[in-house]
């Protein structure tokens, strides 16, 4: 028999185990056995149990761990800061974004209240989400608001803050998201600033000035209160921009802004309108005499000297004042009577204000209506393009148009640009159209390219006044980009007057422009310096003959001589020589002689409306050559 | 249905007296046995001359049923006379380890097929894949016919187990029973009873049947941490933590044991596929509920045929015999309580068992099981 089971041992004790019968000892042997076998299978059962519990904590804290692991390297890796918050807002875990965004150690920003690194003025923002949050009202809220860094530096966040329930081993906690966007902020404030602001002056610009009026109006309206607007402008700032450079011009009217800002009451409103006019809303007069009063004051903005480049300088201005409701009941109504007024005090030698009348327009000649008319012209449209094409002449094919402009005016019908521009150039007028004729002029080349119009260019012409704003090149680019034209396809054409009157910026506005790969022509060549020596001097690509010289090429042998001077100089430079109003085949056949390479002129086309020159483009009807 | 059934010991020799009485009227004698006395050429050889007009058909055993007994290093027999039914045999040798489903495909068309109406296999052991073998006959079978059976054992040793089909017993065979006429009732199921524990572990690295790594970590090492002292049983002792698995597809509940440890490659073979990307989960015995396993067995089959089934053969895994140990007897008394006093249990306790869980499922190879055939002619 095997050993005896200490329990069985200790059972049978004291009992007589000899003598048993083989069926007893046989039973007993059975039992025994038994015995062993419950113990050898609890101990084994013990043992898998205890094993098997040992690999279950193992599996999970190898499962916890590689879920960390999972998790802090995604929370590592993300791009926006993250945190695990508090409930009393202390800060319990942050990621390695958070850390850079605000200039501080993981080690310094753990257990730092969030409260304490807002911006002073936003820590209120988010108060009534939280508690609501808290309260379980809502699951998660997004604010826009500003945290402090190390530094000093403010930082514009986007906060995501969402509760996460907790349970009875983990409180709640709120997950933050903090999305820097500091730099959208930034280009966000500057472009409402830019929509708003004059840049020069800092001055409310013509979008707020209007925004401003229009509740002005409707507070005097309220309040059956008179309400004055001014508009002036200095008299012969023309001469000051074009004796002391622009540079001193534009310090002229940032002086001016400045002091027309400490002279007017807190509650009126002063803008720039453009160019070198200003304007103020006088509020809350009680008579159109108080108003005269508040507007009479404008004049002393002039008493005093204005310090321009170390130099001092006494300038004038002229004022026009219109009177709600007496002259009109809009802002348009007042600015175009405002507008009559000023120039009548113009008129009279300025550095006078005058009232608006009834009697004040009708008397007033043409063009001191028509400045406000054509103001107008442009908020509205009634600006268009004409193109006249130009044509190669050894081929006969039309390789560009010149884009010519026409104002449609609803009371005077179709006006040419000789009846205008002057007006234009001298109120600065001429930059906000002048910028759009090269928006349209690119936007047109590229609608008639894409319709299978070939490898043609536009020509655009420019002023002097536009010429010698430095934001030219950025017009140009913008329009470019917006067209999406190649820029060589842009041919800008500039007199030569133009061009000497100030050669040094000239140089370095044509430099920049012909940087953008836009080509220069000279326009009117022959007609001013005759200083031929610019030419090699400046990036030109072709020049203009001037039609005086064309129209008697034939029988005036002295013209003839010209044009041939021209022709072979421009040639000599590697230039282009495009003859201008060539009005029938004769002159056509000379040019070709000469050598000439272009022309534009009524023999092949005049200056055509959109369509019409669209029609010909796209149906590319040819001209025999010259010569044939 | 006629019945003889006997049983032989080196003590009592047959118990129930000569043997014959059925004679030549016999159609099937099954014979269990332990390996050494089927051996004896001169038994088996008795038992053919007793019933000439049958075909004998057995295997080598860990333990034979014979009634509500178990017994080690017994003979025992089952003669059968059918009313109406007829039975035709096969057998195959099996050419390495890696022929089960060819032998499956073999013995599947070597079977008239006319008027079959179930298959009861046989097979060797050791020396092949049970799921192999089961897939290859299930795929030659037609769909109706239904097909159970177990792998031959050898005591607690695995060593080396033999079938025998008319003839000698010999290793490396698989034999199966064909069943003809419509008068034949067959019911079939298959249950277990063992608790799964621990974690659930990725079969990271396994070949058919062999396994080598659970979770990239040696699976013998595990087996060897969990038995402790009783490592030195193996393979026996694995029986005591057969492995449940879940494969990729979703099949849960198939249990697989172990037969074979191979030191040198660090490897374990089991009776059935152990395939790479399943989960296996350690199971241990509950005796309760092996217990309950085999009258829940018993029941499921016993509604396949319609009243007290005349036979029963119970084919119950080595595993239970070597937990339950002197309980071993309660799983087959209650397979009785719930069978009847008037059907005959005859079986043994194999290396694998074959059968659908329930009738209508899917045949395969099952591992610690008690799977029951029930036979009844009306």
């Amino acid at each position: 028999m095997a050993t005896l089971h200490s329990l069985l041992k200790r059972q049978l004790k004291g009992e007589a185990l000899e003598g048993l019968s083989p069926r007893w000892q046989a039973l007993l042997e059975a039992v025994n056995t038994a015995y062993w076998q419950f113990d050898e299978d609890r101990t084994m059962l013990e043992r898998s149990m205890e094993l098997s519990s040992q690999e279950l904590v193992q599996a999970n804290a190898e499962r916890l761990a590689a879920s960390d692991d999972r998790f802090f390297s995604t929370f590592n890796q993300a791009a926006v800061g993250l945190a695990h918050v508090s409930p009393s807002g202390q800060l319990l875990l942050v990621n390695r974004k958070l850390c850079e965004m605000l200039r501080y150690t993981e080690a310094e920003l753990k257990g730092r209240r969030v409260g304490d690194l807002s911006h002073e003025d936003d820590r209120e923002v988010s108060r009534d989400l939280e508690a609501r949050l808290k309260r379980g009202e809502i699951r998660e809220f997004v604010v826009q608001k500003r945290f402090m860094r190390r530094d000093g530096a403010v930082v514009w966040v986007n906060l995501t803050v969402a509760r996460v329930r907790g349970d009875q081993r983990q409180p709640d906690y709120d997950i933050a998201v903090l999305e820097d966007v500091t730099e959208r902020k930034r280009i966000e404030i500057e472009l409402h600033r830019m929509a708003k602001y004059d840049p020069l002056s800092g001055l409310p610009n013509r979008n707020l000035l209007k925004d401003r009026m229009t509740l002005a109006i409707s507070r005097a309206r309220r309040l059956k209160q008179p309400l004055g607007f001014a508009l002036f402008d200095l008299d012969r700032f023309k001469e000051i921009n074009d004796t002391l450079g622009h540079p001193a011009g534009d310090e002229l009217l940032a002086s001016l802004a400045a002091r027309l800002v400490s002279l007017v009451r807190d509650t009126d409103t002063v803008a720039r309108l453009g160019g070198d006019e200003f304007t103020a809303i006088f509020e809350g007069c009680q008579t159109p005499e108080q108003v005269r009063e508040g507007a009479m004051r404008l004049l002393s903005l002039f008493d005093k000297p204005f310090a321009i480049g170390g130099r001092e300088l006494y300038a004038s201005g002229s004022i026009g004042v219109a009177i709600f409701p007496a002259d009109g009941s809009t802002f348009d109504e007042l600015l175009k009577h405002a507008d009559i007024a000023m120039y009548a005090a113009k008129r009279e030698g300025g550095a006078a204000l005058r009232l608006y009348s009834p009697e004040l327009h009708a008397a007033s000649p043409d063009g001191f209506s028509m400045h406000a008319e054509l103001r107008r012209a442009l908020d509205r449209g009634e600006f268009e393009l004409h193109y006249q094409p130009k044509i190669a002449v050894p081929t006969g094919r039309i390789v560009g148009v010149e884009a010519l402009l026409r104002w449609r005016s609803p009371d005077r019908g179709l006006v040419g640009p000789s009846d205008f521009i002057h007006l234009a150039e001298e109120t600065g007028l001429i930059e906000p159209i002048g910028n759009w004729v090269i928006e349209e002029a690119c936007r047109a080349l590229a609608a008639w390219r894409a319709e299978g119009a070939g490898e043609i260019s536009v020509a655009v012409n420019l002023s002097s006044r536009q010429f010698q704003n430095r934001g030219l090149v950025d017009v140009v680019a913008r329009a470019l980009e917006k067209s999406a034209l190649p820029a060589a396809c842009l041919v800008l054409e500039i007199t030569e007057t133009v061009m000497m009157e100030r050669a040094g910026q000239a140089r370095e506005v044509l430099d920049a422009l012909v940087a953008t790969g836009v080509r220069v022509a000279i326009d009117d060549f022959g007609t001013g310096y005759a200083s031929l020596s610019y030419l090699r001097r400046f990036p030109v690509h072709s020049v203009k003959i001037d039609r005086e010289f064309v129209r008697d090429i034939e029988s005036d042998a002295g013209d003839a001589a010209i044009v041939r001077a021209i022709v072979h100089l421009a040639h000599s430079l590697g230039l282009l020589a495009v003859a201008e109003g060539v009005e029938n085949q004769a002159q056509l056949h000379f040019l070709a002689e000469l050598g000439c390479d272009e022309y534009q002129g009524f023999h092949f086309s005049a200056a055509l409306p959109v369509r019409e020159v669209g029609a010909m483009l796209l149906g590319a009807p040819r001209c025999p050559p010259a010569g044939a | 249905m006629l019945i003889e059934h006997n049983r032989w010991t080196e003590a009592r020799g047959w118990e129930s007296g000569p043997l014959g009485r059925l004679g030549e009227g016999a159609q099937l004698v099954l014979l269990f046995g332990s390996r050494a006395l089927l051996g004896r050429e001169g038994q088996v050889n008795d038992v053919q001359r007793a019933f000439p007009g049958a075909h004998v058909v057995g295997c080598s055993t860990a333990g034979e049923i014979h009634g509500t007994e178990v017994s080690d290093d017994s003979l025992v027999l089952t003669a059968v006379r059918f009313e109406h039914t007829r039975v035709a045999t096969a057998k195959t040798r099996i050419e390495g380890s890696t022929d089960g489903y060819g032998a499956g495909r073999r013995l599947g068309r070597s079977l008239p097929q006319d008027g079959l109406v179930h298959v009861f296999v046989l097979s060797d052991g050791l020396g092949l894949n049970g799921s192999e073998l089961v897939r290859g006959l299930t795929e030659t079978l037609p769909p109706e016919v239904s097909l159970t059976g177990g792998l031959s054992g050898d005591g607690a040793s695995f060593a080396q187990t033999v079938v025998l089909c008319d003839g000698a017993a010999e290793s490396n065979v698989v034999a199966a029973v064909g069943f003809y006429g419509a008068r034949l009732e067959v019911g079939y199921a298959s249950q277990g009873g063992w608790d799964q524990f621990g974690p659930e572990r990725l079969i990271t690295r396994a070949q058919g049947n062999v396994l080598y790594e659970l979770d990239r970590r040696s699976a013998l090492d595990l087996y060897k941490s969990y038995l402790g002292a009783h490592s030195a049983g193996l393979p026996a002792t694995g029986l005591l933590f057969p492995l449940s698995l879940r494969t990729a597809d979703g099949q849960t509940g198939l249990v697989r044991t172990i037969l074979a440890v191979n030191e040198a490659e660090g490897s374990m073979t089991f009776a059935g596929d152990m395939p790479e990307g399943a989960y296996a989960r350690l199971m241990r015995a509950n005796f309760d509920r092996l217990i309950d396993g085999s009258t829940g067995a018993a029941r499921s089959s016993s509604a396949g045929v319609r009243g007290e089934p005349d036979l029963a053969v119970l084919i119950s895994c080595v595993g239970r015999k070597l937990v339950l140990k002197q309980r071993i007897e309660e799983e087959v008394e209650g397979v009785r309580d719930v069978l009847g006093a008037g059907t005959v249990l005859t079986g043994f306790y194999s290396y694998g068992e074959i059968s659908p869980f329930t009738p209508g499922a899917k045949c395969s190879l099952h591992n610690q099981t008690m799977t029951i055939t029930t036979f009844k002619e009306t």
